[in-house]
């Protein structure tokens, strides 16, 4: 996954709950489609792809500023 | 998209600072925003965002500083009481009822106040009680209602005057779980049946679940507007399904984009 984290495309890596499994959220839409390429010559063999919850657009756009109120 | 029956553009508002010679606070900071005829939109933001300031505005309750909005074609500003009479505000745990007085007595009281006649209120009063499901508590002192039955009744009165567009500031604030439920089904069925929603809230399943479309602001300025369809609503948990993540995605306004980090 240093790999995938190292991409500029890539925002953030984290790692679910389920052992072996990770999420990687793109920076911009349209680099979901170099993300996947990546994961798949590195041998990856399940991929899903999701867009956002609201909630996590929501987090995106606002930051942390909702803590500070 | 349909004819736009929430315009506002550039709006901004401030506030007198405290001490009194303090820079002013800005509430609204030339915000523009529209909301398409029979859309249910949903305002999101943190606390001190400016929802309330804008919702005030847009219902005629407070003038903004500069800027102009126009709702159902109409200013802000100069529509008065002809734009007060198309529109409805609800907000979270209103007390603006007559609590010794039925439910029915209260919207009697609003029908006349809006000018029906006695028959028409009736029959006015009768429609709403069951449309928001209190008929069979019609005749109980608002007192007795719970939470949720009393902000049910807030909605029926504002739906007196047969509004075209009704703002709903935090409706389901402090409501149990199934009293929101039923709240937000009535909200739904409100857009169902043409009228244009603008609806404020915290709760992300609430905007999620009800909204058309969502606008997310902070610090009085808009950051992203998005239609909810273009939004997961729940990420898959397994297998390897797989459906494109590249078309209709939300974006961030571009000039109001929050600073990274």
């Amino acid at each position: 996954m240093a790999a995938v984290r190292a991409l500029p495309a890539v925002r953030r890596v984290t790692a679910l709950d389920v052992p072996g499994r990770w999420r990687a959220e793109p920076a911009r839409p349209e680099d979901v489609g170099g993300v996947l390429r990546l994961l798949i010559e590195r041998g990856v063999t399940s991929i899903s792809t999701s867009q956002p919850r609201l909630e996590e657009v929501y987090l995106q756009v606002v930051g942390d500023r909702g803590m500070d109120l | 998209m349909a004819e736009p029956v929430v315009e506002a553009e550039r709006l901004r508002r401030e506030f007198a600072g405290r001490p009194r010679r303090s820079e002013p606070v800005v509430a609204l900071d030339g915000l523009s925003l529209s909301v398409a005829a029979g859309e249910l939109h949903g305002l999101l933001g943190p606390n001190g965002a400016g929802k309330t300031t804008l919702v005030k505005i847009l219902s005629t309750v407070l003038l903004p500083t500069s800027g102009s909005a126009r709702v159902l074609g109409q200013d802000v500003v100069g529509g008065g009481n002809r734009l007060r009479r198309r529109i409805g505000i609800v907000f979270g745990g209103e007390r603006g009822q007559y609590r010794r007085v039925s439910a029915r007595r209260n919207l009697l009281f609003w029908a006349a106040m809006y000018g029906l006649d006695g028959r028409q209120a009736r029959r006015r009063a009768d429609q709403l009680l069951a449309r928001v499901g209190l008929a069979e508590r019609a005749d109980e002192p608002v007192e007795r209602l719970s939470r949720g039955m009393t902000q049910r009744l807030h909605l029926a009165r504002r739906l007196v005057s047969e509004p075209e567009v009704v703002f709903l500031d935090e409706p389901t604030v402090g409501l149990d779980p199934a009293a929101a439920l039923e709240f937000r089904a009535l909200v739904r069925e409100l857009r169902d049946g043409g009228l244009t929603v603008f609806l404020t809230t915290h709760d992300m399943d609430e905007a999620e679940d009800l909204c058309d479309r969502v606008s997310v602001i902070d610090r009085g300025r808009l950051l992203m507007s998005a239609d909810t369809a273009t939004i997961g609503r729940r990420r898959p948990r397994t297998g390897s399904t797989s459906r494109p993540a590249t078309s209709g995605w939300w974006r961030p306004c571009g000039p109001c984009r929050p600073s990274a980090g």
